[in-house]
């Protein structure tokens, strides 16, 4: 992990950072008291310790101090020699010669003492900027502790801070998975109840369909039953209606038979009668064919064909009734022919010579 | 609200992702939990709504599909966040490897 953010690592080591100039200058700091002293106490100038501060400070003097004090005693001279010159005397000239001498020491010694308490103010303005400058430097110094010891709490702060983030963002993830996670059970718990409803509304559809289709099958059953009393009662009802017919028929029929046999009867009788008179006929025809023509014997000839005709259709007439009264339900059976044979014999029977009689009778 | 996994995440994680690579990385990051959020929906619908959702997008009516899917899914907010938070602390696991 780059830290980018905070500010270039300072360089801890760089505690030259007042210049050597300043350790020297300590050090001649700390052997100055012994020249301090000889400048307070008023010795030459010559006797304080030669040091680069002190020539310094004292060329400074010369160049300054000592110019403006010494420009000051010319001034004074100067005015002092233009009021004695104008008393014009020699004695005054001597004594202006003696008082500028004396002026001259006064001014060399104020110049003296002048520049000795500037080198000695100087020397303890250097000392106090000394003093100023250690402490400044021990200030620095602790300034730069201060500030490096800041950096590694600021660092130390950073890497906490970050620490905690992380810490918030791992806090949070457990927090979002124990969600997800209840989430996904509650679905899940959902979905079975869900499917648990759906499998009871298909088992409660599944019974109504079973119980539906179990009152279809008993009412089809009813209905069934109920067809099938319907159709027994019809069928029974047929069959005594059919027995009623069958009755009727065969009352009918027998009666039918009956009178067929009697007509029948009366047929062959009729027949026979007729056979009789045909015989008698035939043979009076047969004793007039002998006595007259053949055409008389061929008409004979034809009146016999056509009673055998009449003998032989009342014949079978007679058995299809027999047949009939023996099984009066195979009447259907019978071909369209042999019921229009039947009917036209009956017809016949009816409008027979015979039938006509027994009608008359 | 931002649903998306941003340079200012990373960053207080600590992450300082190079800046010729910050704006893929993440990218791959947005797209991992677009995927993981799309799997989360899918898994809270049954058949029956994945189908209508499927037909949705294919309209490729968003205002409608959104709608759909907030009706669907009421805490679909609260799903969503959870999975931006279960990526961000799987990155900030793994936050020293960047």
């Amino acid at each position: 992990m780059a830290i980018d953010t905070l500010p270039p690592k300072a360089d801890t080591t760089s505690e030259d950072t007042p210049s050597a100039d300043w350790d020297g200058l300590a050090a001649e700091l700390a052997a100055q008291p012994a020249a301090d002293t000889a400048v307070e106490s008023g010795e030459q100038t010559a006797e304080v310790p030669e040091s680069r501060l002190g020539a310094f400070l004292r060329s400074m003097a010369d160049r300054a101090d000592i110019k403006s004090v010494a420009r000051k005693a010319k001034r004074e001279q100067r005015r002092e020699n233009w009021a004695q010159f104008k008393e014009s005397s020699t004695e005054a000239w001597s004594e202006a010669a003696d008082a500028v001498k004396e002026g001259a020491r006064r001014v060399g010694g104020l110049a003296k003492n002048a520049a000795i308490i500037t080198i000695g103010m100087g020397v303890l303005g250097a000392k106090k900027g000394s003093e100023i400058a250690t402490h400044g430097y021990q200030s620095g110094k602790l300034a730069i502790e201060s500030a490096k010891v800041a950096i590694a709490e600021a660092h130390s702060s950073t890497k906490e801070s970050v620490k905690a983030r992380i810490d918030s963002f791992r806090a949070r993830r457990d927090a979002a998975k124990e969600r997800k996670a209840k989430r996904r059970e509650t679905r899940e718990q959902m979905r079975k109840d869900q499917e648990a409803q759906r499998q009871k509304i298909q088992e409660q559809i599944a019974r109504r369909r079973a119980q539906e289709a179990e009152a279809r099958r008993q009412q089809q059953e009813a209905a069934k039953a109920a067809r099938d009393a319907e159709r027994a009662a019809r069928s029974q009802e047929r069959k005594e209606k059919i027995n009623a017919i069958k009755r009727l028929i065969g009352a009918k029929a027998l009666a039918i038979v009956t009178g067929i046999e009697s007509t029948a009867k009366q047929a062959v009788d009729a027949a026979n009668d007729k056979k009789e008179q045909l015989l008698t006929a035939a043979n009076g025809y047969r004793e007039a064919l002998a006595r007259r023509s053949k055409e008389a014997l061929g008409k004979a000839r034809d009146i016999g064909a056509a009673a055998r005709a009449a003998g032989e259709a009342a014949i079978k007439t007679y058995r299809e009734q027999r047949l009939y009264q023996q099984n009066p339900a195979e009447k259907h059976s019978l071909t369209i022919q042999q019921q229009a044979r039947l009917a036209r014999a009956r017809k016949k029977e009816r409008t027979s010579p015979a039938a006509k009689r027994l009608r008359r009778k | 609200m931002n649903f998306s996994i941003t340079i200012q995440d990373l960053a207080a994680m600590g992450i300082s992702l190079p800046a010729d690579t910050a704006d893929q990385t993440l990218e791959e990051f947005n797209a991992e939990l677009d995927e993981r959020i799309g799997i989360a929906v899918a898994e809270m619908l049954d058949d029956e709504q994945l189908e209508q959702m499927t037909r949705l997008q294919k309209a490729g009516d968003d205002a409608a599909l959104t709608q759909w899917l907030a009706d669907a899914l009421p805490d679909i907010a609260e799903i969503i966040s959870d999975e931006r938070d279960i990526l961000l602390g799987e990155i900030a696991d793994r936050a020293d490897e960047f």
